[in-house]
């Protein structure tokens, strides 16, 4: 029975405490023996949700990273409401220096490391280059620095009025942006896939791993009206990350800042954030330890393919630990 | 398409937004007023937030004025 094989899927396999929480964000940290001595905080994107890197035991980072002597910390932005439109980017931005301040106190260092994924990355190098005496290592993963990029997504952002959908619906819901990430490849996404688990019902490790990754994709909070706002207006319309004109509350945020060990894993195939979205940040940034790591996956399965886990988590995790003692 | 239906979705409420609001026994607040409640509490938020900042910055003996 096909119910018996998907009952007890719950993803996230990774214990953690919630060590702060300030209204819907809170600050996670898995529980662990840590031996190094840099702590690490993974900035997950607001959109969808960061279970992704611990989705289930055979394909969990967080697990590799921990396995690996490191200190994990993550931050969760939680399920914006219609009482969340008026958050801003500048307020992911101070919860991210809350959180390094906290875990800075807490553990007794200066520094930390910060792991970005997808939007978690942009706000992760909109920080190190705010606070780049905070920051030991960057790692960025599929991240979006350029958004100038040919891929569909890119292309229908540039045309959306974004004021006009966070006027009419307050928030950009998970329903609009799933139907958005649906419609780029909707006979693969919303047939195919579908078929090609019914062809695979027997096989309980398909069936099991399609249902882990379907309860993820569908488990979409909103992005609060106001962030989506700027977010479709300061970087897929005017791009002013990568040609140095964002600015958090007044302040620049310059790229060139970024000096400390850098490391970008970036998806072959990957249809949301194309390696074009950060080649040409990763060739400008004056870091003189940097390192790209290219997987011939797509955007997701990046994180939650075997074979990734195989090679591409392997020697980013070594990349990570040998920058942490 | 999308700008039209956008449209079409805020033109719509506020019409209903009209009615309730111009009705003197309608006991519920609306969408906007709720939003407008919710963008100051936001403002609020963040007022509080810099001015505990620099409470822990004259605590650590710092320039309370200095942005960074």
């Amino acid at each position: 029975m096909l119910i018996e094989k998907i009952r007890d899927i719950k993803p996230g396999y990774s214990e953690f405490e919630v060590a702060h929480e300030d209204w819907m964000f809170r600050l996670l940290h898995y529980k662990s023996k840590p031996k190094l001595k840099t702590p690490l905080l993974i900035c997950y994107a607001y959109i969808n949700r960061p279970y992704i890197l611990d989705l289930h035991k055979d394909v969990s980072v967080v697990k590799r990273l921990i396995n690996a002597g490191l200190d994990v910390w993550m931050v969760d932005w939680g399920y914006p409401t219609l009482a969340d439109r008026h958050l801003k980017i500048s307020d992911y931005i101070d919860y991210l220096d809350f959180c390094v301040d906290f875990i800075r106190k807490k553990k007794s260092v200066d520094s930390v490391t910060l792991h970005g994924y997808c939007l978690g990355s942009t706000l992760s190098v909109i920080y190190a280059s705010l606070y780049p005496e905070k920051i030991r290592n960057l790692v960025i993963q599929t991240p979006p620095i350029n958004f100038d990029t040919k891929n569909t997504l890119a292309i229908w952002a540039k045309y959306t009025d974004p004021v006009r959908v966070s006027r009419a619906m307050l928030n950009a819901t998970g329903d609009f942006l799933n139907l958005a990430f649906l419609l780029v490849d909707p006979i693969r996404l919303a047939v195919e896939k579908y078929q090609s688990l019914l062809d695979n019902l027997d096989n309980e490790k398909f069936v099991r791993d399609f249902f882990f990754m379907d309860y993820w994709i569908f488990d979409s909070p909103a992005i609060p009206g106001k962030v989506y706002e700027e977010y479709i207006t300061r970087w897929y319309h005017r791009n002013e990350l990568i040609k140095g004109e964002y600015d958090v509350d007044g302040r620049k945020v310059d790229l060139n800042n970024i000096k400390m060990p850098t490391l970008v894993l970036v998806a072959e195939r990957d249809h949301i954030t194309p390696p074009d979205s950060v080649m040409s940040f990763f060739e400008s940034i004056p870091s003189k330890d940097k390192k790209l790591l290219m997987s011939e996956k797509g955007h997701i399965g990046l994180t939650v393919s075997r074979s990734s886990h195989k090679k591409i988590w392997v020697e980013a995790v070594e990349w990570i630990v040998e920058r942490s003692k | 398409m999308l700008k039209n239906l956008m449209d079409y979705i805020y033109n719509y409420r506020m019409f209903f937004e009209e009615i309730a609001m111009s009705n003197p026994l309608n006991p519920f607040a609306t969408i906007s007023l709720l939003d407008k409640a919710f963008e100051r509490i936001y403002d609020l938020r963040r007022k509080i937030r810099e001015l505990e900042k620099r409470v822990e910055k004259l605590e650590r003996g710092e320039n309370a004025d200095r942005k960074d």
